[in-house]
């Protein structure tokens, strides 16, 4: 039973998950410059912000295994960002004091590169800083994955998107089967005799990917088999499912490209916002008008007050973060 | 209700038919049986009946499916998955893996919103169909938080809550102990008694099934089916070499007729009782290979083993019961856990151990791995299942042939302790008779060989031994016909009717 994950419904847990990812990225960061505190602090406090939710209202079943799984990846991505930094460091502008490690030099013929040298603290203090606020992304999401499972957002899913949350839902669940398989093959491989080292690890990809395909086509299978979208009465001429199907990629396409422009450093903001408002506007068209008649849904969680009150609190941070970054507020 | 014409399957790149010249009818009501040896087509057939083959399988389905009644009957040839999804529930062996939403209402709930049934509507079906199969209270609950046999309740209801009125179900108590499998089983029978749902069951464990269906139907591959009442069953119907205990009773006293039941059984025992030889068990004298003294294990915070003592001794096969959640899996884990070098494990879910691409692949591997001559794994194999095609992949295999697969290639490894968790998951009687006469050879050669499951007849035809876990303690008794006797309706059936014999050859020919 999840008693406590109930406290709020999924829509509300997915909304303060994304809520905390941004926040990583909020106009603190930007005036952290003057308070180089604040450029630590900010991801450390939305990292561990998410871990506490992740663990307060997770499913005590599952709850210890997420946290294991997004704690490493966060550990991961933090290591490899910064070890990257340091390896390809290209000497630049930065100065101050630095590690000095020998400089390694590559001579192919006519091109060459450095690797190492000396790489100023401050560099890899970036890097750092950098993987946190990924490590920060990863583990608000995962917070959102533990304690409201995806499928269930699929609920709430617009018929004329169904089979993209669909796709989705599956995929979100595949991740913790990968790892649940890759454990499973690797007791596997202690019970045939084997030593499990680096060495094994090719060895792992197949089967691993394997299990987790199958499951993943067993629920699909099984979700077929029990009607999935028999009676999505969408509008099936010719034309109107060409229009819906369009404006649905297009619209997707434009919010992901918006998404990928606002993350980067793009030189003009209005871009990506526009970009946002007319890729919404294309899927809210396809949405409303591609479907005459909508799916029912099971009743299971109604919104209650506590819900109203976290998503409005969200729905402010997001657009303060959303004009800091445009540079309307500072 | 069902009505199959020439129904013919073949997958793609072969020639011959997985079954071929199926004409089956079925009536509303109806709990029926389908049974056939392993690879005869059981599970294809249910699949092609809900559109999941050829549509997830690939292959290709000739001959026609008709659901109904009278006037009604449609034609539903062809169809994808979905468009079965009003008239047909499927549930497979493993629901777990198949279910689709968080809670168990939710679960049920998800075929009514498939069909758009309004938010009002769905919560009086819901709670209908929860309280149809007894399972009211499990309605809040998380999926995970489920024992086997509550899964396979929700699964069940979740097939049936849109409405459908056909329900195919492949081997769903396979994962369930005795009592779970039973009390599952006696659900089926109201379903289809009492509410006239049509009820096809693919298993093939007769003794479980054959007193509560009324209709059995033998699946002979390309010769196509033979569909028999539960009453009328003739001993001729199976052509395998071995059949179920109650078939092969029948035959070694030469009955006509499968007893239904245990008590039939009885009656036609009593009236041409044949004489009992006492049971034959190897002569243990040789010091023990494992002693486990006072061992304690938990699983998260419970205790599972408490204060266990067990005793291994060479050249014998000790049998591991208990119900589900006793500790099985726990105790063999543990003593391959602290003896690895002498040991060799088998696990629960032996597919796991199947990595390579191709079973020739695997085979070689195995050898190379034990360091053996090239060959050796594979010979293995072929005395265990001699049918086995090795070209393909692992998992084009039997359920059976992948168990016999696994257990080659540890065998080979020559480990004096052989470990088995459950290994007759999925295998038909003929492959498990293969898996007691290798088992038998092996404890002849020398090895200690532990299994744990909750098969009591297969256990009956190999175990010289029995160990019973309870409560987180051995129970060990002098012989395993005492042990096995005390099983309540799980006793082995032959023991049952005859109150002394565990093995069929202990019993001498009649008149």
């Amino acid at each position: 039973m999840l008693p406590h994950a109930r406290a709020l419904t999924s829509i509300t847990w997915w909304w303060l998950g994304l809520t905390l990812a941004v926040a990583v990225y909020s106009p603190f960061i930007a005036a952290g410059a003057a308070a180089p505190l604040l450029t630590w602090l900010t991801p450390v406090l939305v990292w561990l912000c998410s871990t506490a939710l992740l663990w307060r209202f997770g499913d005590s079943t599952r709850r210890l295994f997420s946290l294991r799984l997004y704690l490493g990846l966060g550990v991961a991505i933090t290591l490899i960002k910064t070890l990257f930094r340091v390896v390809f460091y290209v000497p630049g502008l930065t100065s101050g004091p630095s590690i000095n490690l020998p400089t390694v030099t590559i001579n192919l013929g006519t091109w060459h590169t450095t690797l190492l040298g000396s790489v100023p603290w401050a560099v890899v203090a970036a890097a750092a800083i950098d993987g946190l606020r990924l490590a920060a992304v990863v583990m608000a999401f995962g917070m959102a994955n533990t304690v409201a499972n995806p499928r269930r957002l699929m609920k709430y899913a617009p018929a004329a998107l169904y089979e993209f949350w669909l796709a989705l839902a599956i995929a979100l669940s595949l991740a913790p089967q990968l790892v649940e398989a890759a454990s499973s093959v690797r007791r596997a491989m202690a019970l045939r005799g084997e030593k499990f080292g680096l060495a094994a690890l090719p060895k792992l990809i197949s089967p691993v990917v394997e299990i987790a395909l199958t499951s993943g086509l067993n629920l699909a299978a099984s979700m077929e088999v029990r009607g999935l979208g028999v009676a999505n009465d969408l509008r099936n001429s010719r034309p109107w499912r060409f229009a819906r199907s369009a404006g649905t990629l297009v619209g997707l396409c434009f919010v992901a490209g918006a998404i990928f422009l606002l993350l980067g450093t793009s030189t003009s903001l209005w871009i990506p916002v526009a970009l946002a408002i007319l890729g919404s506007t294309l899927l809210w068209l396809a949405v409303t008008f591609g479907v005459a008649k909508r799916r029912t849904r099971y009743p299971v969680e109604q919104p209650k007050l506590g819900d109203w009150v976290v998503r409005t609190a969200c729905s402010a941070m997001l657009v303060w973060t959303a004009l800091g970054t445009l540079g309307v507020v500072s | 209700m069902i009505k199959l014409v020439d129904l013919r399957f073949t997958h793609n790149g072969q020639s011959r038919a997985v079954f071929e010249g199926l004409n089956l009818e079925y009536q509303a009501g109806e709990f029926a049986l389908i049974c056939g040896a392993t690879g005869s087509g059981k599970s294809t057939l249910l699949m092609s009946l809900v559109g999941l083959a050829p549509h997830t399988t690939g292959g290709t389905l000739a001959g026609q499916i008709r659901f109904g009644q009278g006037e009604l009957a449609r034609d539903y040839t062809g169809l994808r998955p979905a468009d079965y999804s009003s008239m047909v529930g499927y549930v497979n062996q493993t629901p777990g893996e198949a279910f689709v939403a968080q809670t168990v209402a939710e679960e049920l709930a998800f075929g009514l919103e498939q069909a758009a049934v309004p938010s009002a509507e769905m919560l009086v079906r819901v709670a209908e169909v929860a309280a149809l199969l007894g399972i009211e209270d499990l309605l809040i609950r998380d999926l995970n938080t489920l024992s086997g046999g509550q899964k396979q309740r929700v699964a069940i209801a979740a097939s049936m809550a849109a409405g459908q009125r056909i329900l195919l179900l492949d081997e769903p108590t396979s994962e369930l102990d005795f009592s779970a499998a039973e009390a599952l089983l006696g659900l089926l029978r109201n379903l289809a008694t009492n509410h006239g749902y049509t009820v096809l069951l693919v298993e093939h464990r007769l003794e479980l099934a054959l007193s509560l269906v009324d209709s059995v139907t033998v699946l002979n591959g390309f010769d196509g089916a033979e569909k028999y009442s539960a009453n009328e069953l003739p001993v001729t119907a199976f052509n395998q070499p071995v059949a179920a205990p109650m078939v092969e009773l029948a035959r070694k006293l030469g009955w006509r007729k499968v007893p239904r039941s245990v008590a039939a059984a009885q009656t036609l025992w009593r009236d041409r009782a044949s004489r009992v030889r006492q049971l034959e068990l190897p002569a243990s004298s040789a010091s023990p290979v494992l002693v486990l003294n006072g061992v304690n294990a938990t699983v998260g915070k419970e205790a599972v083993l408490t204060n266990l003592n067990l005793t291994l001794y060479p050249s014998e096969i000790a049998a591991l019961i208990g119900p589900n959640g006793a500790g099985k899996s726990t105790l063999l884990n543990l003593i391959w856990d602290r003896h690895s070098s002498e040991c060799v494990l088998v696990p629960q879910h032996s597919d796991s151990l199947l990595m390579a691409q191709t079973v020739v692949q695997e085979l070689s591997n195995s050898d190379e791995r034990a360091g053996v001559a090239s060959g050796t794994t594979e010979k293995l194999f072929a005395a265990l299942v001699p049918e086995a095609r090795t070209s393909g992949h692992p998992y084009d295999l039997s359920a059976g042939q992948r168990v016999a697969l696994a257990l080659a290639m540890q065998l080979v490894r020559g480990n004096s302790i052989v470990l088995l968790d459950e290994p007759t998951r999925g295998l038909d009687y003929s492959a498990k008779a293969d898996l007691a006469a290798l088992l038998i050879k092996l404890s002849q050669s020398g090895k200690s060989v532990l299994v744990a499951s909750h098969d009591s007849e297969f256990l009956a035809t190999c175990a010289d031994r029995v160990h019973s876990l309870n409560n987180g303690q051995i129970g060990s008794w002098k012989s395993p016909t005492q042990a096995l006797g005390r099983l309540g309706d799980h006793t082995p059936q032959l023991l049952q009717v005859t109150g002394a014999a565990l093995r069929l050859q202990q019993l001498e020919a009649a008149e």
